[in-house]
């Protein structure tokens, strides 16, 4: 596979990737064209790999983790975008979808990486130690600290009809 | 596992949150420009040095069609140029006799860690034969000749990677021609041992 092919394949999915990390529109094109830039200079390598595309997506996850670690990630938007999409209760969804988002953007950066790998990404906790270059368990008792985290921020009143007893992994 | 309401909502936030993500235009040429702009402001002021400072050296071709090593042409008459002027600079690999060439990477990615070497004004040489950082000393004069240290150890790569065998190529090199932007290296019999093109 080429370069080019890869990027017109997986591109904008690593923008989304970026934009979900970051909550931040220009913040998502620089992190998809900064592991883009990187993965490119190492290309001649990463087409020999099993799974280019795993590569690709840590080095933009890095990218992500180094710019939190500079402290100049904390743009994140508190109320998502306006929706153009048709849903069956359109406000209350959007409420939903608003405090969750709102919650998300109040955990450490760590912690709303792992989540966005496990529920975005639909990663288990062995690729997600691997991308991170952690440890499974740690892996693991991150995405658990952070759901309870997520639980605990989370105003179940605008989720209706959502019981805290229902939450636990 | 089942997924709890939490977990569900979650799932969803974050996919509608996805598809509210920019549509990036051209992020080919994106990724790739800053790297080739780089290259090309490198190379751009590398030329000019060189031309400035020194004129312009062809390698030729005896009549019998065997290469020659080594001869250059001065086009001004207070041109100290130069073979050896002409070597300083970063060169990857295009044909080395002996080793799959195939496995070489592709001439349009920079040599960012891709097996290259480069020859300083000071003397010595470095490079990447792919996996590993390798350098030395090298003496080179105008009529061609050139003797190169290249002596050192050497990792060997396996899966993806691999070594190119720049030392085997140095360690036996005597003299080197430059023919535009190919640079070529031959054992003291004259024969071919590779062949390089400028970055």
């Amino acid at each position: 596979m080429d370069f080019d092919e890869y990027v017109a394949a997986r591109g904008q999915q690593l923008v989304r990737l970026g934009y979900v990390l970051s909550g931040d529109r220009y913040r998502a094109e620089d992190l998809a064209q900064t592991a883009l830039m990187h993965t490119y200079q190492h290309w001649w390598r990463v087409r020999r790999m099993d799974d280019p595309h795993a590569y690709v997506r840590r080095a933009l996850v890095n990218a992500h983790v180094s710019a939190t670690r500079r402290g100049s990630s904390r743009e994140i938007p508190l109320v998502m975008a306006a929706s153009g999409h048709s849903e069956p209760d359109p406000a209350l969804a959007v409420a939903a979808h608003d405090a969750m988002w709102r919650a998300l953007t109040e955990l450490p950066p760590r912690e709303r990486t792992v989540l966005v790998l496990r529920y975005y990404e639909d990663l288990d906790h062995a690729s997600i130690a691997a991308v991170l270059g952690i440890k499974e368990s740690t892996a693991r008792a991150t995405v658990s600290r952070a759901l309870a985290a997520l639980r605990a921020a989370h105003d179940p009143a605008i989720l209706k009809g959502v019981g805290d007893d229902h939450d636990r992994p | 596992m089942t997924m709890t309401d939490l977990e569900r909502e979650l799932r969803a936030t974050l996919i509608e949150a996805g598809e509210r993500a920019p549509v990036a235009e051209d992020l080919v040429s994106r990724a790739a420009t800053p790297v080739r702009r780089r290259r090309t402001w490198l190379a751009s002021g590398l030329a000019a040095v060189t031309m400035a400072a020194v004129g312009v050296t062809i390698a030729v071709t005896e009549p019998s069609g065997n290469e020659t090593a080594g001869v250059s042409t001065p086009r001004t008459s207070a041109s100290t140029q130069t073979q050896t002027g002409a070597l300083i600079g970063n060169w990857r690999p295009v044909d080395i006799v002996g080793f799959d060439n195939s496995k070489l990477p592709p001439s349009r990615l920079p040599a960012v860690r891709a097996p290259n070497i480069t020859f300083t004004s000071n003397g010595r040489w470095r490079g990447s034969d792919g996996c590993n950082g390798i350098g030395g000393t090298y003496s080179a004069s105008d009529d061609g000749s050139i003797s190169v240290d290249a002596s050192g150890p050497q990792t060997m790569c396996g899966g993806p990677e691999y070594n190119v065998p720049h030392r085997a190529v140095l360690e036996r090199v005597a003299r080197f021609a430059i023919d535009g932007r190919s640079l070529t290296f031959y054992a003291a019999g004259g024969q071919r041992l590779g062949t390089y093109e400028r970055v």
